[in-house]
């Protein structure tokens, strides 16, 4: 698997090139230099704000580009890869805590399953905010609008669930072996107990020895509790593992299936590139359809004008034509008319008198 | 010396050796290099992102990425390269080619960097694709590029590059430096020997690797020498679903099929990813089958213990078991139903049939029988007629200097059946490329009385199994050079190196394409031969429809309308010897 570095061949290929590219700037920044010095000797004015000015220039050139700034989800990324380094840590100790509490001894283990307890639910806290995190990369990533950053964050999301539920199995599995061993040392106990128990109850007949039975009853009323002890925790247990049942069914829908074609790198590439195409189809369908609709409100708006002309056209002549030329006539009569009426009762007298 | 895991290292420094988010640039060739032998949730682990083609134009700015870009080093690829350099779209480049950049191409590319983003310039010789551990191709598809020159012994100009590229990579990803052995009859294979050899002293440096004990042996054949391999039909897993459906860079195009689900119109086949693949590839279709029923029972049984969840501890189990469990059911019915394909296409075709006449007419010497088998089977109607060519050629290779063979008669049997004059122009074709003055060994074993002998005694031994009868001819110069009795005469080495050790390390290159039946040859003499390894590698690798296409493809683009014309002359005298 031999391997060859040209990279000391193209550094050096690459300096002598941005030597000359130095050079030629360098050369650039010396004529400006003179001009200045020809501008302020003419001009005499303070040089210092002019090479001020030129620094300033120059940086500017060099600004940082707003695209160097990744997208707010890929601060996600770091969060939940902190969070599984946590969880890695908390499990570590957790199994530690696992292996001291099942070896046999006799000081007070309240203490020693209640810290179990809190960080079980500490891990399983955990898995749940990292599963949380993981989702929001969806939401984040929706806003942004371009179709690469898109197919990137759900790869991100599709390896970090990958990457939870890993470690998620690896916590399921500890959890299981614990708790199956916690049930051996319960039946352990019961054997125990089963073993005592017609001892007691043989010992129990015989008044004699009635201390030693207190004695006994004592050491099995003890038993009992450490055994609804037990029980409780089991039950806890139980109860985080369906916890993390949960999230695990929630993350398979994000992680690839292995060893099917969604797993190859060209079919992934070849998918991308016919998205692309399709995009730009869809762009180019979009793009016709608004020209459609544009031309389509058009020629709406012609056909109401025309309509509305059409209204116009009916209702203003007829408004015109009904009420105007007949007040016409009308106002033709009155206006005849009123020069008549002062003639007409002139004239109607004379004419009435005689009837 | 392996292939896939040769490759796997490369792929895996290249994207370890740069920490952090990245893209991946690839082109049009090592796309399918790097998918045969990654897969994409491999690539997330490595926290690349985003893979992309590098003609892509219309990639968007990411400038808080790093760019890892593997490549093969060709004028396109640098060209685009250097327009991506112009105007970078990522914030740091890693550039890693597949093989050996001329120093030219990296002064181009140092020149435009004017950004200085370039931080990492490496030569990676994945320069080949594996398909099996022991068995690579330079993948030269018949249907796009032409491997021929002018004629049968010359090499088309890109194609011979291509493939010296890739041998070379090949050697340096194994870290061998090879004594040369060549086909003395092929001009192809010499050429490609001596360049090698030239190319190999030049990179003095890069070939300085710790010295083995033997040195390891790099075999030039021609298929020319055995035309016979490519066009049988083939039993063994791997090997009949590339000869009836297809392979093409790992995946297996099932849409063909009909009901197909949607989701298992395209399959993959890797034997680097599927396990039971690798168990099960090449094992002929009866244990498969055998084979098939036990998986699925043990998917049922799984089923029904996920069914019955009764109880918490079930329950939790189901979920403990359900990853493997899913992964377990996609694989199930991939493979039955493409066994279920296989098995559909045989019926079909009548490929039983065909194969025992194939397998007879390859492996032994009974001219009257087979010939009327043969009559019958091209009268058929159930056989197609791709197996009815492809028999009449067997025949024709097998009887050619034959007295009194009837291939003029075959021929037009095979016209009144309806075949058109271009299909059976290939027969034409095919003698010209692999007839018997063109062949350097005894193909059939019946040129000498020796090797007749030797025929009839394994003839006496019987056959386990009628239809894997043959062994490819690659199996007895192999055996020739383990024994060191593999004749210098016939396979010289390249300017008089020679060894006189047994050698360790063989890697066979065929030129004109590999077949599955010899790279399952090469696999089982892996595992039964102690102290050598062998290594398989092709132009391509063939199935009996693209050996032909690309023996009708260097017809057609050199010689046109020569094949018809013969074959409708001698249709027409009738009755003279092919």
């Amino acid at each position: 698997m031999a391997t060859r570095s040209r990279t000391l061949l193209f550094l050096q290929f690459r300096n002598s090139y941005s030597g000359s590219h130095a050079a030629a700037i360098r050369q650039q920044y010396n004529q400006q230099q003179q001009q200045h010095q020809q501008s302020s000797l003419l001009a005499t004015s303070d040089g210092y704000g002019d090479t001020e000015r030129v620094g300033l220039m120059d940086s500017a050139e060099t600004t940082i580009e707003l695209m160097m700034l990744p997208p707010k989800w890929v601060d996600i990324v770091d969060e939940v890869d902190d969070e599984l380094e946590k969880i890695k840590v908390n499990v570590q100790k957790l199994d530690a805590m696992h292996k001291k509490h099942l070896l046999p001894g006799f000081d007070d283990r309240i203490q020693e399953e209640r810290d179990i307890e809190r960080l079980t639910d500490e891990i399983t806290q955990q898995f749940h905010a990292s599963q949380r995190r993981i989702k929001r990369i969806n939401a984040e990533s929706r806003h942004s609008s371009s179709n690469q950053e898109q197919i990137m964050s759900r790869n991100v999301q599709m390896s970090l669930a990958q990457k939870v539920q890993d470690a998620s199995t690896l916590f399921r599995q500890k959890q299981n072996t614990y708790m199956q061993r916690m049930r051996g040392v319960e039946l352990r106990n019961k054997d125990i107990f089963s073993a005592v128990q017609p001892i007691n109850s043989s010992i129990s007949d015989d008044p004699e020895e009635g201390g030693f039975t207190g004695a006994q009853q004592a050491f099995a009323e003890q038993s009992n509790a450490t055994i609804t002890q037990r029980e409780q925790e089991i039950n806890h247990i139980s109860k985080s593992i369906f916890q993390l049942a949960d999230i695990f069914k929630d993350l398979q829908t994000m992680v690839i299936d292995q060893g099917t074609l969604l797993d190859r790198i060209d079919f992934n590439v070849e998918q991308a590139s016919v998205h692309l195409q399709d995009a730009v189809y869809e762009l180019d369908e979009g793009e016709k359809y608004q020209k459609k609709a544009r031309n389509r409100k058009i020629i709406l708006l012609l056909i109401l004008l025309i309509v509305g002309l059409f209204i116009v056209l009916i209702f203003k002549p007829r408004h015109r034509n009904d009420p105007a030329p007949a007040p016409a006539p009308e106002s033709e009569k009155s206006h005849d008319l009123p020069p008549s009426q002062p003639v007409d009762p002139s004239v109607q007298p004379p004419v009435a008198p005689p009837q | 010396m392996n292939a896939i895991t040769a490759l796997q290292f490369y792929i895996d420094k290249m994207l370890t050796d740069t920490p952090g988010m990245k893209v991946l640039l690839l082109d049009t060739e090592t796309t399918p290099i790097i998918s045969m032998v990654a897969t994409q949730s491999h690539l997330l682990q490595k926290e690349t992102y985003l893979v992309d083609r590098i003609e892509n134009n219309s990639r968007d700015k990411m400038r808080h990425l790093k760019c890892v870009c593997f490549l093969r080093p060709t004028t396109d690829s640098i060209e685009k390269l250097i327009q991506e350099l112009r105007d970078p779209c990522y914030g740091d480049y890693y550039l890693y080619f597949s093989n050996r950049i001329k120093k030219t191409a990296i002064e181009r590319l140092a020149e435009m960097d004017e950004h200085e983003v370039v931080r990492e310039v490496q030569e990676f010789y994945a320069d080949y694709y594996a398909i099996n551990p022991d068995c690579f191709s330079i993948n030269m598809d018949p249907e796009t590029t032409s491997l021929y020159g002018d004629s049968f012994t010359s090499w088309d100009g890109t194609s011979f590059t291509r493939t010296v590229d890739g041998l070379m990579g090949l050697l340096l990803s194994l870290k061998k430096k090879p004594l040369i052995r060549y086909q003395k009859q092929s001009a192809m294979a010499k050429r490609l020997a001596t360049e090698v050899q030239f190319q190999i002293q030049q990179e003095g440096q890069l070939f300085d690797f710790r010295k083995s004990d033997t040195p390891p042996i790099l075999l030039v054949l021609d298929r020319r020498n055995d035309p016979v391999t490519p066009l049988l039909s083939q039993w063994t897993y791997q090997a009949m679903v590339h000869e009836l459906i297809g392979i093409r860079n790992g995946r297996v195009d099932l849409s063909g099929v009909p009901d197909i689900k949607p989701e298992l119109k395209e399959i993959v086949l890797s034997c680097d990813q599927d396990s039971y693949f690798q168990k099960n590839m090449f094992l002929n279709l009866g244990d498969l089958g055998a084979n098939i029923k036990s998986y699925v029972d043990e998917y049922q049984t799984k089923t029904k213990s996920n069914m019955n969840i009764e109880s918490i501890a079930d329950m939790k189990r189901f979920v403990e078991d359900y990853p493997e469990f899913r992964k377990l059911s996609g694989n199930v019915s991939k493979h039955v139903t493409l066994v279920g394909e296989l098995s559909r296409l045989v019926d079909q075709g009548n490929v039983l049939e065909v194969s025992e006449l194939e397998q007879s007419l390859a492996c032994s010497d009974s001219h009257n029988n087979d010939l009327k088998n043969l009559q019958r089977l091209i009268s058929s109607p159930k056989v197609s007629d791709a197996s009815k060519i492809r028999l009449v050629q067997l025949y024709a290779l097998r009887y050619e200097k034959f007295q009194g063979n009837a291939v003029a008669s075959l021929i037009d049997l095979l016209y009144k059946n309806g075949l058109s004059e271009r299909e059976i122009s290939t027969l034409d074709t095919l003698m010209q490329y692999g007839g018997s003055s063109q062949r350097q060994d005894d193909l059939f074993s019946n040129e000498s009385i020796l090797s007749r002998g030797r025929s009839a005694l394994k003839g006496l031994k019987g056959v386990e199994n009628v239809y894997t009868q043959h062994q490819p001819q690659l199996g007895q110069i192999l055996e020739l050079l383990l024994k060191m009795r593999l004749k210098e005469a016939n396979y010289p080495f390249v300017e008089g190196s020679t060894s006189r050790d047994r050698p360790q390390d063989i890697i066979v290159f065929m030129v004109g394409g590999a077949t599955f039946e010899e790279a399952r040859y090469i696999s089982m003499l892996n595992a039964t031969t102690p102290g050598a390894r062998f290594i398989l590698g092709g132009t391509t690798i063939h199935n009996s429809r693209s050996f032909m296409q690309e023996l009708v493809r260097a017809q057609r683009t050199t010689i046109p309308g020569q094949g018809s014309d013969s074959v409708r002359s001698r249709r027409t005298q009738g009755g003279i010897q092919l």
